[in-house]
């Protein structure tokens, strides 16, 4: 973790350019099976960590993140850097700067490892669309990761890297923290500048933390949010500074994230801590959420519709192939040409289905009876989380309906695959905080994640709730 | 609900080559979701507002003082496929 780190590089006991050595040394034997990494960044980072290591012989102090290897998924812009997005289409761009949140892992002194596997443009819960392959689950190589922030996830799980970032749009990285058991925080909408962040669905995405730790995730939360200049949705999270205890918790459990289509063993795990904390005194309310049925249809018209809006710069103008191989290769000759081939070829199956929609639920004649009619959804979905959290501090519920499933098991049904986000989507269209905490192991040895939801700009005291979780559950 | 043509007249307006197996299978895949979110129409939102914002920030302006830009102009064009001068290179509008 983040903090025996420091201190033994303090302590001398390794040293900087020695761990982040053994970092590539073990990336480069051990992510052949995994594929958790698009890119490496070794030359920079050797560069780092001497700095790092000269730093300590001249005993000067080191910051917050200082000499720790971050993995950072590959739709995040870091400098110089190329960045895919997980896509053909962005196969040899080259990140012209750092996202904000990069700028400022680098000022407390975190060291980039290199850019983690996703879904191709973040859409996916398997990570089975990127272009560059799909990412095997740590615990069981034949299962997947999660997605879309599957890289990170696994990366961090394999112990490749101490922490890393992701993105979160229905649960991108709640759901592969929970399928690999490692801790995975969606923080409020905008607490955490999406400058330099490859958009998606501008509404929901949000940069979210991977990372072993809760502790480690709130030293990472602390040094990246707050309001940019350059994210006009960007907020100031307040921090909390009253005392935290079980006894002094009412935690919401609502009847219909417990229903069908979740699987036996994770509701046995999520009933076994919820008498664990009634036990330590927590009061404990069973609430209704009437809107839960309604999210994930309402989630699946606003999001094509925005990824249909933000995908539409990807026309081989400014980002792309050279056209003069293109030309030869499809038989462009037209700007027209340009768009439809280039698009049609160098964009997955999978954004191409959310394009289309997206398009559809914004055309005339459907617009009022789909986008218009789930941004009325979106708010009464919300007007419930606000009434719930006048009546308890926090939500408790599985992360995922299932643990991780195989690869190919979801991925001919559409909407199969969509439904691993259930229980996740609602946070995002609400822009509330939420955290995955691993919770036990199933059957199969697959971790089982467990969900804690915030009400907006709650984060501090939902973190420090979190820890307080994290300590009875004690996850081996 | 969702035919071929439409398919194929999305695609259009997408700027989207779509193959004719492609076809298929997109028509089916979108028939599904539509299906899927179809549950939506059940509730009653004539008196409801739409969604707005989370964070009820309204347009966020900054004064209007010349600053350095964060990446010059020639650095973004230079990474597109073809570039020429300061400007970016197309192929011809009209055939």
């Amino acid at each position: 973790m983040i903090k025996e780190i420091k201190n033994s590089l303090i302590k001398k006991e390794y040293s900087c350019c020695e761990l982040i050595t053994q970092t590539f040394d073990k990336i480069l034997k051990e992510d052949r099976k995994i594929n958790a990494f698009i890119s490496l960044r070794k030359d920079d980072a050797l560069k780092e960590a001497k700095a790092v290591d000269e730093k300590i012989q001249r005993q000067e102090n080191l910051n917050i993140l200082e000499g720790i290897p971050f993995g950072i998924k590959d739709n995040i812009l870091v400098q110089g850097l190329r960045v895919t997005a997980g896509s053909k289409i962005l196969e040899d761009y080259i990140g012209p700067l750092d996202a904000t949140a990069i700028k400022k892992i680098k000022k407390e002194g975190g060291i980039i490892i290199g850019k983690t596997n996703l879904d191709e443009f973040a859409m996916g819960s398997s990570n089975e669309t990127s272009a560059f392959g799909s990412v095997h689950n740590p615990h069981s190589l034949d299962k997947v990761s999660g997605g879309s922030s599957g890289g990170s996830a696994a990366a961090v799980a394999s112990d490749f890297i101490s922490a890393a970032l992701g993105s979160d749009t229905a649960g991108s990285v709640r759901q592969p923290a929970s399928f690999c058991g490692v801790v995975g925080f969606k923080p409020t909408y905008g607490a955490i500048s999406r400058f330099g962040l490859i958009a998606m669905a501008s509404s929901l995405d949000v940069i979210g933390i991977l990372a072993k730790s809760v502790e480690d995730v709130e030293l990472i939360f602390r040094s990246i949010r707050g309001r940019d200049e350059y994210d006009a949705t960007s907020v100031d999270v307040p921090d909390f500074k009253g005392a935290i205890d079980f006894k002094n918790l009412i935690i919401g459990v609502p009847k219909e994230y417990f229903t069908n289509g979740i699987d036996e063993e994770v509701l046995a795990a999520i009933k076994k801590v919820i008498s664990q904390l009634e036990k330590e005194g927590t009061k404990i309310q069973e609430i209704n959420l009437q809107t839960t049925k309604y999210c994930l249809p309402c989630y699946h018209i606003i999001m094509p519709a925005e990824v249909s809006a933000n995908l539409a710069r990807y026309d081989n103008v400014r980002y792309g192939s050279s056209f003069l191989e293109l030309q030869n290769q499809l038989g462009i000759s037209s700007l027209r040409d340009l768009y439809f081939k280039t698009r049609g070829k160098k964009l997955g199956k999978e954004v191409k289905r959310r394009i289309l929609l997206g398009t559809y639920v914004l055309s005339k004649g459907y617009y009022d009876a789909y986008y218009n009619r789930a941004q009325k959804v979106r708010s009464i979905i919300c007007d419930d989380f606000n009434d719930a959290f006048h009546k308890v501090d926090f939500i408790l519920t599985p992360t995922t309906p299932t643990t991780a499933f195989g690869f190919g098991e979801k991925t001919k049904d559409p909407v199969a695959m969509y439904l691993s986000d259930i229980l996740t989507v609602s946070a995002n269209l609400a822009g509330i905080p939420a955290i995955s905490l691993p919770l036990s192991r199933d059957s199969h040895n697959l971790p089982i994640g467990l969900q804690l939801i915030g009400k907006s700009l709650d984060d501090s005291r939902l973190l420090e709730a979190s820890k307080l979780l994290e300590n009875l559950i004690n996850y081996q | 609900m969702i035919s071929e043509n439409e398919i194929k007249h999305l695609g259009e307006l997408a700027r989207l080559e779509i193959s004719d197996q492609e076809i298929k299978d997109l028509t089916s895949d979108l028939e599904q979701i539509l299906s899927y979110v179809n549950v939506l129409e059940e509730i009653d939102v004539a008196a409801i507002k739409p969604w707005q914002s989370n964070n009820l920030q309204a347009n966020i302006l900054r004064d209007d003082v010349e600053k350095d830009a964060l990446v010059e102009n020639q650095n973004l064009i230079a990474r597109a496929p073809q570039s020429k001068d300061n400007y970016f290179v197309v192929p011809p509008i009209f055939e």
